[in-house]
């Protein structure tokens, strides 16, 4: 990076938090603090929704995972448009009509304050831990490859991301995150035209995806019924949408950016946005990573994108140096060899020459698995010599934008990837905050006290919970089984809680009691499935919400024989 | 204001289907109608993508 793209990033980032601190200076309001100014048009609140939900792993690691994988990741969200049709008939208007500021507040009115407390707490924990990561994990990629202290770019990002939020609350997070994910989705635009380009003269766009084809890096819908597969059409509709049911209807950072809405219509519009556009830009993003996998079939790639780690274990003296070098040298020729019979094959489909084009498309696909034994044989290495070394997938793109972006546009997508680290943690603050605020201390601790008093709280609230944030995010990297265990939480226990909603909205007769204790044991069997069984985890959102809601109508029947009388 | 366990559960059924205010579609179902044929489109259009360049 030089000059000119410090000047963008800094100039991008910092001036999109100081417009956000100046729009939204002087809030008083609770309601306003809290919820928004109410006039908040419904493209804002959509791209708010998905700036949210999208952080910076999304951008940066998921053209990764195009690269490694091919497509089949974006059957994870074919279950997300259901479950915002879902929210958008039946969770939305009752939020609405209550005028509620936190989904958890709609469980006090609902059943009781056990609940409400409990649906709160767990979100708290597992959110205000989840912040954390969301700073963290681009931030070790990114001081990694860039040479920055990490601790230093975490800090800075939760910083500003802090300020903002706690100085303009949830006006400030949605006048942000559109232009924040603007910025990203500029960047990324840029980014695949130019990649494009770099394609070489004789290797045209649907060339590419033949040869993507071919590597079966364009296979996006699996319908096996294999329930160990952890992505195919089923899981993806089934387990992806009780999983988006969860996250889009219960969790406040999700409920918070709809409700900021002016109206039923706007909220609905944001979430139906998303419903259309969140699978385009997932296949977007994966179709990018797709394509530099074509691009470097052709250009010799590194064969760890982690080159720092690589370098470290390459470079020392001794047995584990010379073996990594040795599978360089490997990986080179089967490189060099494979993108000589790549050329042969698709000048030979040009020409109609059938029988030459399958010889050289198997002599290149047979180089190409000589090539990824030595980068899995590399990587195996590394992660041996250093557990801590992360996912090779994750430096693909940034790897990709250092080495053949002009400057000045690094800047901006570098700029983007924070932006949208950003972006995705303030939604998780306001959040945090107003929970904290509106659940426990408002409802539990101090009641019936001004708004400028809520306010000031939320305000401290806020501020803690970034600071909790940032300090999970330096400690992160001495403990990744702790991330590890914070991303189990969010696969069973947003599950659970989804099974205490629906319980709410459509099993009329459940008390308050009879729901939380079947919270409870559902949340004890689901920790205990996940240990034994090796399904994929998106089965868990399905298996734990289903659980939920009939041992409720149980414990219901078991505590009370006779049901109250049903409402006139 | 009422409790909540006076209210029926929200549905489809049980709510009026408003006016979207968007030119072309002016009801709820119709929006949910194109979203879901919206992603039928995606499934159809991924599972062959790999057919066409084959």
């Amino acid at each position: 990076m030089n000059a000119l793209d410090y000047f963008v990033l800094l100039g991008t980032l910092v001036g999109i938090a100081a417009y956000g601190i100046w729009r939204t200076r002087g809030t008083r309001d609770l309601k306003t603090y809290l919820k928004g100014s109410g006039n908040t048009h419904w493209l804002a609140i959509g791209l708010s929704v998905m700036a949210t939900q999208a952080s910076a792993i999304t951008f940066l690691s998921t053209p990764g995972q195009g690269y490694e994988s091919g497509l089949g990741f974006v059957q994870n969200y074919f279950g997300a448009p259901f479950a915002l049709i879902f929210i958008s008939v039946v969770f939305l208007p009752i939020y609405r009509k209550l005028d509620v500021y936190t989904a958890y507040e709609y469980l006090g009115r609902r059943f009781d304050t056990k609940t409400r407390l409990l649906g709160s707490a767990l979100f708290l924990l597992q959110r205000g831990l989840g912040a954390g990561i969301t700073i963290y994990a681009p931030a070790i990629v990114l001081s990694t490859v860039m040479g920055w202290r990490l601790d230093l770019t975490i800090i800075g990002t939760g910083l500003l991301a802090v300020v903002y939020t706690v100085s303009g609350g949830s006006d400030a997070v949605n006048i942000t995150q559109k232009y924040q994910i603007g910025m990203i989705f500029v960047g990324m635009g840029v980014a695949f035209y130019l990649l494009v380009s770099h394609l070489p003269a004789d290797v045209s766009f649907p060339d590419a995806l033949t040869v993507a084809t071919h590597f079966h890096r364009l296979d996006a819908v699996d319908y096996s019924l294999d329930s160990h597969r952890r992505y195919t059409l089923w899981s993806g509709l089934l387990g992806g949408g009780f999983l988006a049911l969860s996250y889009f209807g219960t969790d406040q950072s999700q409920v918070g950016r709809y409700l900021s809405g002016g109206s039923l219509r706007e909220s609905r519009l944001g979430l139906m946005f998303n419903a259309v556009f969140k699978i385009p830009m997932q296949f977007f993003i994966l179709l990018l990573g797709v394509l530099i996998f074509v691009f470097y079939q052709f250009e010799a790639p590194p064969i760890s994108f982690n080159q720092t780690a690589w370098k470290q274990l390459a470079d020392a003296p001794g047995a584990t140096g010379g073996r990594l070098r040795s599978l360089q040298s490997d990986f080179r020729a089967a490189h060099a060899e494979e993108r000589a019979h790549l050329s042969i094959w698709l000048a030979a489909r040009r020409s109609g020459d059938t029988h030459a084009a399958t010889i050289a498309r198997d002599a290149a696909l047979a180089a190409h698995t000589r090539g990824q034994t030595a980068h899995d044989q590399t990587q195996k290495a590394i992660h041996d010599a250093d557990p801590h070394a992360g996912n090779d997938a994750d430096y693909v793109f940034i790897t990709f934008i250092l080495r053949h972006l002009p400057h000045g546009l690094i800047g901006l997508l570098i700029a983007a990837f924070l932006a949208a680290a950003i972006s995705s943690k303030a939604g998780e603050l306001t959040a945090l905050g107003s929970t904290t605020t509106v659940d426990l201390y408002r409802h539990v601790i101090r009641a019936n006290l001004s708004d400028a008093h809520y306010v000031a709280a939320s305000r401290w609230f806020t501020a803690l919970w970034g600071v909790v944030a940032i300090g999970f995010a330096l400690f992160a990297h001495l403990a990744e089984n702790l991330i590890q265990a914070v991303n189990i939480l969010g696969s069973v226990f947003f599950p659970v809680i989804l099974g205490v909603f629906l319980t709410a909205f459509f099993l009329r007769r459940v008390g308050g009691t009879a729901v939380f204790w079947a919270a409870l044991f559902s949340q004890a069997i689901v920790f205990l499935l996940y240990l034994v069984l090796s399904i994929s985890y998106l089965w868990f959102n399905a298996i734990g919400c289903l659980l939920c809601m009939a041992l409720s109508i149980l414990f219901q029947l078991w505590l009370s024989p006779q049901p109250p009388p049903l409402p006139a | 204001m009422s409790s909540i366990k006076n209210d029926p559960p929200a549905t489809v059924s049980n709510q009026p289907d408003t006016d979207t205010g968007l030119p072309g579609v002016h009801t709820w179902r119709g929006i949910y109608l194109l979203v879901a044929a919206a992603l039928v489109l995606w499934i159809i259009l991924l599972t062959l993508l790999p057919h066409l360049f084959a």
